[in-house]
């Protein structure tokens, strides 16, 4: 054979390969697998995965708070005047700076197109028994969404009755999701609402909105700013509280009832985000963000459950991330709303 | 306490199945196919794949590409799968599933072309395992040989011998089938 013939063959070779059509790997293998490996616990408790699910169960660690370096950050904060309607044709959120002030009047959500389905209590591989939340997502649009588009809530309702007494941000699919794809999406949930064993006894509900700011004409949900003002507002680490892949700060600041009224905190949610500008609000993909009650969770602290005209308190905020992400480079905000922040039905 | 922008990713020191998948997920199926081809039978071994690569990710060493590693479970299951028998219950599938069906617009060509594909798949099918599980991690996957050699368990200079004598067998095979192989310049 010539050397004319050797890279004919060769070329032949390669050409045959190389038009082969991709191969499909099909949604229904792929949720199979992922299905089948969050129902194996056992083997998986071997993978690095026990490191990180040490920074949940050794969390008395973290209460160790105590006073340490503050960050520079950001107040975000409003003014006396009453909260008005949004207004049909601007945007949801109604900021205008001055003299370093945000005021913010509430932010328009729109739903995903994300039907969220078979919301149940399961165990991810790597974590403890019935700790977790599973669900089953399917992208009803004819566009892909990738996972900055959108950001979900996951919240918690008493099996006894009542509404939201727990609610955390969550992410879409990484991987993201193509037209029509179904896809099992699972969540561990950290804090106080789980027992000490972690397992999970309430009921959770998920949903998925637009990860971007709507006009009151198109949101589906409106949270509402609570006539709160919010001064003073430090990042502060926590000793020991950081470990190989982890990390935690405390997020303290001044809350003001600017009203009239007594604002009973209990009907109040904070939203914290860390973002990289700041003007950023947490819809921003980059942001950190994180809701929490507007309640003590930390042993040790308390704070009013209730606010007088005028009254300030000061709270604290635990919030728990990556070691990589850069809590002290970014800017921190706190916004305060109007519960409830999650759909009623 | 919160943490941040947790996902469905099981763990995020843990292995990210869903991406292995969506990365590799074709190539694994395709792998697999080579060896029974039987596209369903494939997609059962890739199941199988996955949840082994998820089970034993803490023997994962590192040395590897999660690809080349992927592959290799691929190849050792495959092979597991042929031993034991079980795809010979099934029907295989007939000819390179995954061929591009791309018809060039002159009729003449669509034939040429079509004639040509079909005979390098015959050949390459007819080539004993040995030769063309070498051929596949090294043509359909661009691996290198050194990588070929990884998933394989097997020397490097075995890969090259193997694809030089994989070469041969097809050249010949192609001759015989009459001038739709090689230019005979």
């Amino acid at each position: 054979m010539t050397k004319r013939d050797d890279d004919d063959l060769e070329a032949r070779i390669r050409s045959a390969y190389r038009e082969r059509t991709p191969v499909p790997f099909r949604d229904e293998i792929r949720t199979r697998v992922l299905r089948e490996a969050a129902s194996t616990t056992g083997a998986s408790r071997t993978l690095r995965a026990s490191a990180r699910q040490r920074r949940f169960v050794s969390s008395a660690v973290l209460w160790l708070a105590g006073v340490a370096v503050a960050a520079v950050c950001l107040v975000v904060a409003w003014p006396k005047t009453p909260l008005g309607p949004i207004s049909g044709t601007n945007t949801a959120m109604q900021s205008a700076r001055a003299h370093g002030q945000t005021v913010v009047q509430g932010y328009g959500l729109t739903y995903a197109p994300i039907e969220v389905s078979d919301v149940r209590i399961g165990t991810l591989p790597g974590e403890p028994a019935n700790s977790c939340v599973l669900a089953e997502l399917r992208n009803t649009s004819k566009q892909t969404l990738v996972e900055p588009d959108v950001m979900g809530i996951l919240w918690f309702t008493p099996r006894s009755g009542g509404g939201e007494n727990w609610l955390t941000f969550v992410n879409a699919p990484a991987q993201g999701l193509k037209p029509g794809q179904t896809v099992t999406w699972g969540f561990h949930p950290s804090g106080p609402h789980a027992q000490s064993s972690q397992a999970l006894s309430e009921i959770p509900h998920l949903r998925f909105f637009y990860s971007r700011e709507a006009s009151a004409e198109w949101a589906n949900l409106v949270w509402k700013q609570a006539p709160i003002r919010v001064e003073d507002v430090q990042v502060l680490p926590v000793p020991g509280g950081a470990g190989a892949t982890w990390q935690s700060v405390d997020v303290y600041a001044t809350l003001v009832n600017r009203s009239s009224r007594t604002v009973d905190l209990a009907d109040e949610r904070a939203v914290i985000w860390f973002s990289q500008g700041a003007s950023d609000t947490f819809f921003d993909p980059s942001a950190v963000r994180f809701l929490f009650h507007v309640t003590p969770e930390l042993p040790g602290v308390s704070w009013p459950t209730v606010l007088k005209p005028g009254q300030r308190a000061r709270v604290d905020f635990r919030v728990l991330s990556t070691r990589s992400t850069d809590f002290f480079s970014r800017v921190c905000h706190v916004a305060v709303l109007d519960a409830p922040l999650v759909p009623e039905n | 306490m919160r943490h941040a922008r947790r996902n469905d990713t099981p763990a995020e020191d843990a292995p990210p199945l869903a991406e292995w998948m969506e990365l590799y997920g074709g190539d694994v199926i395709r792998l697999a196919y080579s060896y029974v081809h039987n596209f369903h039978k494939a997609e059962d071994i890739a199941q199988d794949v996955f949840l082994r690569a998820w089970q034993h990710y803490g023997d994962f060493q590192g040395h590897s590409s999660i690809k080349t590693w992927l592959l290799s479970i691929t190849a050792n299951r495959a092979r597991d799968v042929l031993r034991s028998g079980a795809e010979r219950r099934e029907l295989a599938d007939e000819g390179e599933a995954f061929a591009r069906q791309v018809e060039p617009s002159d009729p003449a060509d669509v034939v040429a072309d079509k004639l040509a594909r079909d005979a390098v798949w015959r050949a390459i099918r007819a080539l004993p395992e040995t030769y063309r599980e070498v051929m596949e991690l090294y043509y359909g996957n661009d691996l290198t040989t050194h990588e070929v050699a990884e998933v394989l368990g097997i020397r490097d200079q075995t890969v090259r011998t193997r694809l030089h004598r994989g070469r041969q067998l097809l050249e010949r095979a192609l001759a015989e089938q009459g001038g739709i192989g090689v230019d005979q310049a």
